[in-house]
């Protein structure tokens, strides 16, 4: 097996993978992609890179695709980060969700984490909505009256998504002492955010490539901190196709530090306290 | 040669940064140094051989390790011991310039890093030789100064 | 599912037993190749995971890894190497050597969380 990796092969797998799966792969995480080849090679009992090379774009391997997003895109998630997002759900949103709700205007409201990880933006979303909730005494507006599908491409983060479980590490990033103490239960080292909490955030495996339509509308999507990896072409059809998910007057979040030039042809921009957010653009006729 | 020697200084100061911001969640800003002479608590050094030599050096006051260790191993201040604490600021010497070796490794000069040492104290001043070539800078914010060197020997 | 660290930073250690208490795991703690050995040896060589660090005082990690592949008893336990060594020669070496997965310093809980459930095969489609 002739398995030393030349600067001109990986610069062919790298130019493949930017065509083929929409990722700029950033220098700092081209080890990434190493990692990766060198493990498909041994796998693939094929004798060298050249030979993966052209059996991978022969074969036209979505397996292998996903699996190259999902290794570049895995990113640090922090309890409520950036804060602005959960600042303009409960100041701006909720107040209107829940007039609506009361007044048999809208039956559910339902967000959308597109890029989750390990679940810590859908909680924070969850936990915002409760503390709210709790906070003005509200009894006649259930929780329940909240959906939030939370997606990544990625099995393995879904798996610690879905089972709620926090190391002591995790915790601490982003999360007020105040709420670590009233929505988990502490075991030994480990962290488990209350029932409560997560009955109202459903996770589902989803690539941002394909179509949105199975997933229905929302009212307020995130998409936060992974279209950074994603080429010019790729980033403006998922602003395409996440404008066409949000329900009129819905609301969609980037990270506090992703500025496009292009949001504007399909948002309209809001500012609120420090925070950028976008809705959903109205087409004046 | 020039050139080199702030490709390795550049690389090491990232490598602090980016380690820190990822094991502690320290968005740290980067400022240049003007207090060589201040006193620090933990001053740890490594040496790199090679193609340059050089020797890289993170300072920083006892009760900020504190804070930084604190964050990077989830375990709370007042529960940490003395061990775990320099085992931490060593760690992250440790990964920064392993950082920058691989980073230069890449562009195909090879290195060699040794173990990290740490010299422990209460207010220790950081000395150098005169006419010596160096880079030194201040990581700094939320409450954390570190104070990070590159010196060519 | 038990798995091992082997580095001598207790820090790390620590770190990493956080990530593996969440996946409900057991995680023993080596801080050089010869305890690795001796932990190894007392489970009779049933460990699920070992995780390697690659510079440490006496038999480097990639040394360790190199006797674990070449040990009958041994060499079909899956290693991953979790070091600051991320030079594109050390990566193919170790997977060369025969590790399975390779996790670069410094990592956050998910990067490292994750690439554990996938050289353990869960959550892989």
């Amino acid at each position: 097996m002739n398995s030393t990796l030349t600067d001109s092969e990986f610069k062919l797998f790298k130019k493949y993978i930017e065509e083929k799966c929409g990722i700029d792969i950033p220098e700092e995480k081209s080890y990434l992609i190493e990692i990766r080849l060198s493990k498909i090679l041994a796998d693939s009992g094929l004798r060298s890179y050249e030979e993966l090379f052209y059996d991978i774009r022969q074969r036209d391997d979505k397996f292998v695709s996903e699996k190259i997003i999902d290794s570049i895109t895995t990113n640090e998630t922090l309890w409520f980060r950036d804060k602005s997002p959960w600042i303009v759900l409960e100041e701006l949103m909720l107040p209107i969700f829940i007039s609506e709700i009361r007044n048999n205007k809208r039956d559910k409201v339902r967000i959308w984490s597109a890029a989750s990880s390990t679940g810590q933006e859908a909680y924070s979303t969850a936990i915002c909505i409760d503390n709210y909730l709790n906070k003005n005494e509200i009894k006649d507006v259930d929780i329940s009256k909240f959906e939030i599908l939370a997606t990544d491409i990625s099995n393995e983060v879904l798996e610690v998504a879905k089972n709620g479980k926090y190391d002591s590490i995790s915790i601490i990033r982003g999360l007020d002492p105040n709420y670590k103490n009233k929505y988990f239960d502490k075991n030994n080292m480990v962290w488990q955010i209350k029932k409560n909490i997560s009955k109202i955030v459903k996770f589902q495996r989803f690539n941002l490539q394909n179509s949105f339509m199975l997933l229905g509308n929302f009212d307020v999507i995130f998409c936060r901190y992974v279209l950074i990896y994603f080429s010019d072409k790729l980033r403006k059809d998922i602003f395409s196709k996440i404008s066409f998910s949000l329900n009129n007057h819905g609301t969609f979040f980037l990270g506090a530090s992703e500025i496009y030039t292009d949001t504007e042809n399909y948002f309209d921009i809001h500012r609120y306290k420090n925070g950028i957010h976008y809705k959903r653009k109205v087409i004046q006729k | 040669m020039e050139n080199y020697q702030r490709i390795l200084a550049n690389n090491f100061l990232n490598g602090v940064s980016e380690t820190i911001l990822t094991m502690t969640g320290f968005d740290l800003d980067l400022y240049e140094c003007e207090f060589l002479e201040k006193e620090y608590d933990i001053s740890g050094i490594i040496f790199m051989s090679g193609f340059k030599n050089a020797a890289f050096n993170i300072s920083i006051s006892q009760r900020e390790a504190l804070i930084l260790v604190s964050y990077m191993t989830g375990i709370e201040q007042d529960k940490l011991s003395d061990q775990e604490i320099t085992d931490g600021i060593m760690e992250i010497l440790n990964v920064s310039a392993g950082r920058a070796k691989s980073k230069i490794e890449d562009l195909e000069k090879k290195f060699k890093i040794s173990t990290p040492m740490l010299i422990i104290g209460k207010e220790l001043l950081f000395k150098i030789k005169n006419n010596i070539d160096f880079f030194e800078y201040r990581l700094g914010g939320n409450n954390v100064n570190i104070r990070i060197g590159i010196y060519y020997i | 599912m038990r798995l091992l660290s082997v580095d001598d930073s207790m820090v790390v250690r620590k770190i990493i037993k956080a990530a593996v208490a969440v996946l409900d795991f057991d995680l023993e703690e080596a801080e050089n190749s010869i305890e690795a050995f001796e932990i190894l040896d007392k489970f009779n060589g049933v460990i699920d995971l070992v995780l390697l660090d690659w510079n440490m005082p006496g038999l480097s990690g990639y040394e360790l890894l190199n006797a674990l592949k070449k040990d009958i008893k041994y060499r079909e336990i899956p290693v991953m190497m979790v070091t600051a060594e991320s030079s594109k020669e050390s990566i193919v070496n170790a997977i060369e050597a025969g590790a399975v997965n390779y996790m670069v310093k410094p990592f956050t809980m998910e990067e490292l969380i994750k690439k554990i459930m996938e050289c353990i095969g869960k959550g892989e489609a």
